[in-house]
C-alpha cells in the first residue's frame, strides 16, 4: 500500500482549505480516515518516455515529429536537448471513492480528494526524483511542466498522452475537453539540461494564479 | 473449406502476431496511426499477413485495431474506407499465399473510459464498435476479435455491438495484471462470467503480460470458463531503450513458454514485439500438443465491474430493501426521486454482509422505464455489489440489463406463456442468471409436485433457446402460514424436489412467511434455517436484520458451508460493534452535535426528541436551524472550514432524515423551492457542486442534481420540468465556461422563469456576469445566502 508521507499531512489541510495547526478531533479523524481510504484504493503507476526536443522562436517546441505552441513551455525547456514526457496516475478506484462518498458523505470527499492530490504529487515527484538520479551527475532536470501552465493549452494534452502511449501504459485517457481520466493524474514535461540550473521556480511560483485560493502561504510571488 | 466455428475447440488455431511492431519495423513513423495504412500502404500490411501465414498462423487479424470513428476523423478517413480495405488486404494475403486461414476483424478499445469514470456514454460506444463490425461482417470477415480491453463495460459495449449487428462468432481477449485484474477492476471471473453470459464464442487475453506471467492466469481462466480460451501474450515485458520500447524474449524462448500454455489454450498467438519468427517457433513446438479439453461447469456466477459471487457456494444473500413493496419512506423517495436514500439503503444492506442488492423501483406513478437503468447506474457508482434486476416490465428489464456493468440476476420469469416469451430472449441476449418463479396462468400450485412441473418447464424452455441450466435459479416461492399452514411444509418440499430432479439453483424470499403473525423474525430465521437444509442456495432477505444473518451464518456453520466457521465469527463481531453503537450519548445536545458534525448522534438525539415529545417542526426551528446558522456564519468569518461546515450539513441531514418520517409530506415539501443543479458539459469535475448541494438541502431547499458532463439542453429540460426556482451551474475548467455560457442562453430562451447561479474555481463576479448568469458564488454559503435571498 502507498501512503501518504508523515512530512506531507499538513498539505492535506491546505488543499482542503483548513488554515493553522490546531485542529478538531473530529475534523482529524476525518483526515486520517480519508487519508487511509485513498492509500488503500490507490494503484499508483507512471510511464515515461525521453524525446529530442528543440526550441524555435521562443514559441515553438518540436518534441519528436510534433510542434507545440507555447511560449512559456518555450522558456522553460530553453537550452534542453531531450525531454522526459512523464504521467501517472493512481487508477480509477481512486475516482470511484471519491465520487461513490460524493454522493453519500461528502465532508469525506472532500478529504479523499485533499488526500489524492498529495498522494499523485508525492507520487509523481519520487518517480521524477528518481529519474533524475538514474540520469546521472552529468545533467540535471527542470521540474515538470504541464499543459494548462502558463500559456500552454490543455490541448497539447493529446500531443502528449499520445507520444507516451499513456492509454496503454497506464489507462490514462483524456475527455474531449482534455482533461484526464482517471482524474487524480498528472502529466508533464522535464527538460534534461547539460547546465547545472539551481533557481527553477517549483510549484506554486510558478503558477500564474496568483490569487489561488490553495497557493502556499510565502510564495505570493 | 469448414467454418471457424466448426474448428473452434477441436482444432488448433493460431492468431497471427503483433501488426503494429511489424509495420514500425517497415518504417511507420512513431506515433503514427498504423489504421491507416490499410489505405496508404496496403503492400506494407498485406507482407506482415503473408509473413504470419507463412510461419503457419490460421487466423489474420485485420489491420483496424484503431479503426473507430472517433481515431479515424482526425485523419479525414471513414470506417468504410480503412475497414473494408483492411479486410480486403487480408484475404489477398491469404489468396496469394493460397494458405487455409480465416479472417478476424480485429477491434480494439476506443481509447477513452466510458461514464461514469470517463466522458464516453455507453450507447455511444456500442454504435462506434458498431460501424465496424457492419463493414467489416459485409467486406466479409470470418468472426471478430475483440481484443485488449482493459474495462469490462466497454468490452460489453463491443461485444453488443458485435452481436447486433452481425452473426459472426465473437472472440473476445483482454488486458490483465499479474494479479489477475483488468484496469477498471474485474477480475479474471469475473470477466468469464460477463463474457460467457454474453454468449461470446471464445475468451482469453492478450498484450500486457508475456507468456511465463500468463499461465498462471490461463490456469485460472480455465478453472471457471467453459469455452475455448485464447492466449496472445506479448514477447515479454516492454522496457524502453533510447526512447523506443523492446521486447526482450527471443522466437525459442516465446515457444518454449507457449508449451505449457498449449496444453491450457486451444487458440494462440502473439501480441506486441512478437515477429514471424516468434510465431513460427511457436507453431512448431505447440501444435504437436494435444488439444485440452474444455470442461462444462455448473456454477452460477454474477458479476459487477469489480465483484463476482458465485451463488451458493456459501448461501448467498440478497438484499430486499431496495423496494417499495410495504415501505412508506421508500415510496415517498422514488415519488420524491430521493436518490441519496436509495443509495443509503444499499451502502447500509452491502456493510450488513449482502452478497447482491436486488432493485425494485415498480410504482404506479413511476416511468420503470427511466427510472430502473438510472437507478442501477447509481447504484453502480456506490456499491460494487452484484445487482439483482427485478421488474415486471420487460422493456424496463431490457433497459437496465443493457446499462448494467456486469453480469446480472434478472428477476424474473414464471410460467406463463407471455412472460416466457419476453424474458428468455433477454437473458440470451444480455446474458444473467434468472430466477425462475413457479407460478403460471392458473396460479401457484398448491403441491411440490406442480410447482417442479412448472420449473421443469421453465427449464426446458431455457435450454431450448440456448439458456444453460446452470444460468437458473428457481423460486418456489414462500407463502404464508396464516394463510394455509401447510404452506411452509410444501415450499420446502418443493424446494427439495426442485433440486433433486433438476439439479438447478434455488432461491426463495423469505419473509413473506410469516405474515400476519407476531414477532415475524423469529419465524422468518426458523424457515431460513429449514430452507437451508432443504437445499436453498440463496435467501432474498433484509440484510440489515441481526436475527436473519445470524440464522444464516448458523446454518452455513451447520452444513460444512463456511470454512473455518469464518462468516460465522463475522457476523458474531458485528453484534458486539453493534453493542457498542447503541451505548448511551455523550452529553451533548441535539444543536451541538451538529455543531461539531456528529451524524449518528444527531440522529439519536433527534429520535429522543421526538420520543419526548417535542414537535418536529420545534426541533427544527429551535434546534438544527440555529446550528448550521452557527456554523455557517463561522465559516463566512473564516472560524469553521469546509470539512467541519460539510460535516455540521451531514449531521443536520441525519436528523433531517429521522424528522421526515414524522413530518406529514405536506409539511415537509409545501414551501420548498427547486434548485436544479449540475456541472456543465464537458467538464467532469463536481466537488464544488456537491458541496452546494448538501448546503441548499440543509436549509430546505428541493435539490434536483443532474450530475456532472450534463448537457445544456438536458438541463434546460429539468428547469422546465421542475418548475425550478433556481438553475445552479457549476465549470472548473476555462475549456468548459463557454457550455456554461451556452446553457445559460439556452435557459434564457426556454426557461426565462429561473434565477441562474454560477460558481466554480475559474469564475470571478465579473465573468459570471459577462456571460449572463443572475448571480456569483464563491462558495456553498455564498449559495445558500443567495437562494434564501429570493425570499
Amino acid at each position: 500500500m502507498y501512503v501518504i508521507k508523515a512530512s506531507l499531512v499538513a498539505e492535506v489541510y491546505r488543499y482542503m482549505g483548513v488554515h493553522g495547526n490546531e485542529h478538531s478531533r473530529e475534523l482529524e479523524a476525518l483526515v486520517s480516515t480519508a487519508i487511509e481510504r485513498v492509500s488503500m484504493a490507490a494503484s499508483p503507476s507512471a510511464c515515461q518516455k525521453i524525446m529530442p526536443v528543440s526550441v524555435h522562436d521562443g514559441r515553438c517546441v518540436t518534441v519528436g515529429e510534433r510542434c507545440l505552441e507555447s511560449a512559456d513551455l518555450a522558456s522553460h525547456l530553453e537550452g534542453c536537448d531531450q525531454v522526459i514526457l512523464f504521467a501517472a496516475t493512481l487508477g480509477c478506484d481512486v475516482d470511484r471513492l471519491i465520487d461513490r462518498d460524493s454522493l453519500l458523505r461528502p465532508s469525506l470527499a472532500v478529504a479523499e480528494h485533499a488526500a489524492a492530490t498529495v498522494l499523485i504529487e508525492q507520487f509523481s515527484d519520487e518517480c521524477c526524483e528518481q529519474t533524475d538520479r538514474e540520469l546521472g551527475d552529468d545533467v540535471s532536470l527542470t521540474p515538470r511542466f504541464s499543459p494548462g501552465y502558463g500559456d500552454c493549452p490543455l490541448s497539447c494534452q493529446t500531443v502528449l498522452l499520445h507520444q507516451l502511449e499513456a492509454y496503454k501504459q497506464i489507462g490514462l485517457t483524456l475527455t474531449d475537453k482534455y482533461m484526464m481520466t482517471p482524474v487524480k493524474s498528472i502529466s508533464g514535461w522535464l527538460g534534461v539540461t547539460n547546465e547545472k540550473r539551481t533557481c527553477f521556480s517549483k510549484g506554486c511560483a510558478m503558477c500564474l494564479q496568483r490569487h489561488c485560493a490553495f497557493r502556499k502561504e510565502g510564495n505570493v510571488d | 473449406m469448414r467454418t471457424i466455428t466448426e474448428h473452434l475447440g477441436k482444432r488448433r488455431l493460431f492468431f497471427e502476431g503483433a501488426m503494429g511492431t511489424m509495420l514500425q519495423e517497415a518504417g511507420l513513423p512513431d506515433g503514427y496511426l498504423p489504421d491507416l495504412w490499410s489505405v496508404e500502404n496496403t503492400e506494407a500490411v498485406k507482407s506482415v499477413h503473408r509473413q504470419y501465414l507463412k510461419a503457419g498462423c490460421t487466423i489474420l487479424k485485420t489491420n483496424t485495431f484503431g479503426a473507430n470513428a472517433l481515431k479515424l476523423a482526425p485523419h479525414g478517413y471513414t470506417v468504410a474506407e480503412v475497414v473494408s480495405a483492411a479486410v480486403g488486404i487480408a484475404a489477398e494475403a491469404i489468396a496469394e499465399e493460397k494458405a487455409e486461414a480465416f479472417i478476424a476483424l480485429d477491434i480494439g478499445p476506443t481509447g477513452k473510459l466510458l461514464k461514469p469514470l470517463g466522458d464516453l456514454y455507453f450507447e455511444d460506444a456500442v454504435e462506434l464498435f458498431k460501424d465496424m463490425v457492419k463493414v467489416g461482417a459485409q467486406a466479409g470477415a470470418d468472426a471478430i476479435l475483440i481484443e485488449t480491453m482493459s474495462d469490462s463495460y466497454e468490452l460489453k459495449a463491443a461485444v453488443l455491438a458485435a452481436k447486433e449487428a452481425s452473426d459472426l462468432p465473437i472472440f473476445c481477449t483482454v488486458v490483465f495484471d499479474e494479479h489477475g485484474q483488468l484496469l477498471t477492476g474485474a477480475d479474471i471471473v469475473g470477466v468469464t462470467a460477463m463474457l460467457e453470459g454474453l454468449g461470446v464464442s471464445a475468451v482469453g487475453m492478450n498484450c500486457g503480460l508475456g507468456p511465463q506471467s500468463m499461465l498462471p492466469l490461463v490456469r485460472r481462466l480455465r478453472e471457471y470458463c467453459s469455452l475455448p480460451v485464447i492466449v496472445n501474450p506479448n514477447a515479454g515485458l516492454p522496457r524502453s531503450e533510447k526512447g523506443k520500447t523492446v521486447f526482450d524474449v527471443t522466437p525459442q524462448q516465446f515457444a518454449e513458454n507457449m508449451r505449457p500454455i498449449a496444453e491450457e489454450a486451444a487458440i494462440l498467438g502473439g501480441c506486441c514485439g512478437t515477429t514471424p519468427a516468434h510465431l513460427k517457433a511457436m507453431i512448431d513446438v505447440c501444435k504437436a500438443v494435444d488439444m485440452p479439453v474444455t470442461h462444462s461447469y455448473e456454477r452460477l456466477l454474477v458479476s459487477s465491474y469489480a465483484t463476482v459471487n458465485e451463488i451458493g457456494s456459501i448461501p448467498t444473500v440478497i438484499g430486499e430493501r431496495i423496494n417499495p413493496t410495504g415501505k412508506k419512506r421508500f415510496k415517498q423517495a422514488l415519488l420524491e426521486d430521493d436518490m441519496s436514500y436509495i443509495l443509503h439503503e444499499a451502502v447500509d444492506q452491502e456493510e450488513g454482509g449482502a452478497h447482491i442488492l436486488d432493485v425494485n423501483v415498480g410504482l404506479p406513478e413511476i416511468d420503470e422505464c427511466e427510472r430502473l437503468p438510472r437507478v442501477v447506474q447509481e447504484l453502480q457508482k456506490v456499491t460494487a455489489l452484484p445487482l439483482q434486476l427485478d421488474t415486471s416490465n420487460a422493456d424496463a428489464m431490457e433497459r437496465a440489463l443493457r446499462v448494467y456493468n456486469g453480469k446480472a440476476l434478472i428477476n424474473s420469469v414464471n410460467g406463463k406463456e407471455e412472460s416466457l416469451q419476453a424474458i428468455l430472449p433477454l437473458v440470451k441476449h444480455y446474458g444473467g442468471g434468472v430466477i425462475a418463479l413457479t407460478l403460471d396462468e392458473n396460479g401457484i400450485p398448491s403441491t411440490a409436485e406442480g410447482r417442479l412441473a412448472i420449473a421443469r418447464k421453465i427449464v426446458e424452455r431455457a435450454e431450448a433457446v440456448g439458456i444453460p441450466r446452470r444460468e437458473i435459479l428457481v423460486d418456489v416461492l414462500t407463502l404464508p402460514v396464516s394463510a394455509d399452514p401447510s404452506a411452509a411444509r410444501v415450499t420446502l418440499e418443493a424446494l427439495r424436489l426442485v433440486k433433486q430432479e433438476l439439479g438447478v439453483k434455488t432461491v426463495l424470499g423469505v419473509s413473506n412467511v410469516s405474515f400476519g403473525l407476531p414477532s415475524r423474525e423469529q419465524i422468518n430465521a426458523a424457515f431460513l434455517n429449514m430452507a437451508v437444509l432443504s437445499g436453498l442456495d440463496a435467501a432474498i432477505i433484509n440484510p440489515k436484520s441481526y436475527t436473519m444473518m445470524q440464522s444464516i451464518a448458523s446454518s452455513a456453520a451447520l452444513l460444512e458451508k463456511d470454512e473455518h466457521f469464518e462468516r460465522y465469527i463475522a457476523s458474531n463481531g458485528d453484534s458486539k460493534s453493534s453493542a457498542v453503537s447503541s451505548a448511551p450519548l455523550s452529553e451533548v445536545s441535539l444543536k451541538e452535535a451538529v455543531i461539531k458534525g456528529l451524524s449518528s448522534d444527531a440522529a439519536k438525539l433527534t429520535e429522543v426528541e421526538l420520543e419526548q415529545g417535542s414537535e418536529p417542526l420545534h426541533i427544527i426551528d429551535e434546534q438544527l436551524v440555529p446550528a448550521l446558522d452557527y456554523v455557517g456564519q463561522g465559516f463566512e468569518e473564516g472560524r469553521v472550514f469546509l470539512p467541519q461546515l460539510l460535516m455540521s450539513a451531514e449531521a443536520a441531514k441525519a436528523a433531517f432524515e429521522v424528522l421526515k418520517s414524522s413530518l406529514s409530506s405536506t409539511e415537509a415539501t409545501s414551501d420548498a423551492r427547486t434548485v436544479v443543479i449540475a456541472t456543465v458539459e464537458g467538464d467532469i469535475h463536481d466537488i464544488g457542486k456537491n458541496i452546494v448541494k448538501v448546503m441548499l438541502e440543509n436549509y430546505q431547499f428541493r435539490v434536483v442534481d443532474l450530475g456532472k458532463d450534463v448537457p445544456a439542453q438536458t438541463i434546460v429540460d429539468a428547469a422546465v420540468r421542475e418548475h425550478a426556482d433556481i438553475v445552479g451551474l457549476s465549470a472548473l475548467m476555462t475549456t468548459t465556461v463557454p457550455a456554461m455560457e451556452q446553457t445559460i442562453r439556452l435557459l434564457r430562451q426556454q426557461a426565462p422563469f429561473v434565477k441562474v447561479l454560477v460558481g466554480g474555481a475559474v469564475l470571478t463576479e465579473d465573468y459570471a456576469a459577462r456571460i449572463g448568469a443572475d448571480a456569483y458564488a464563491k462558495d456553498a454559503m455564498a449559495a445558500v445566502q443567495y437562494a434564501k435571498s429570493l425570499g
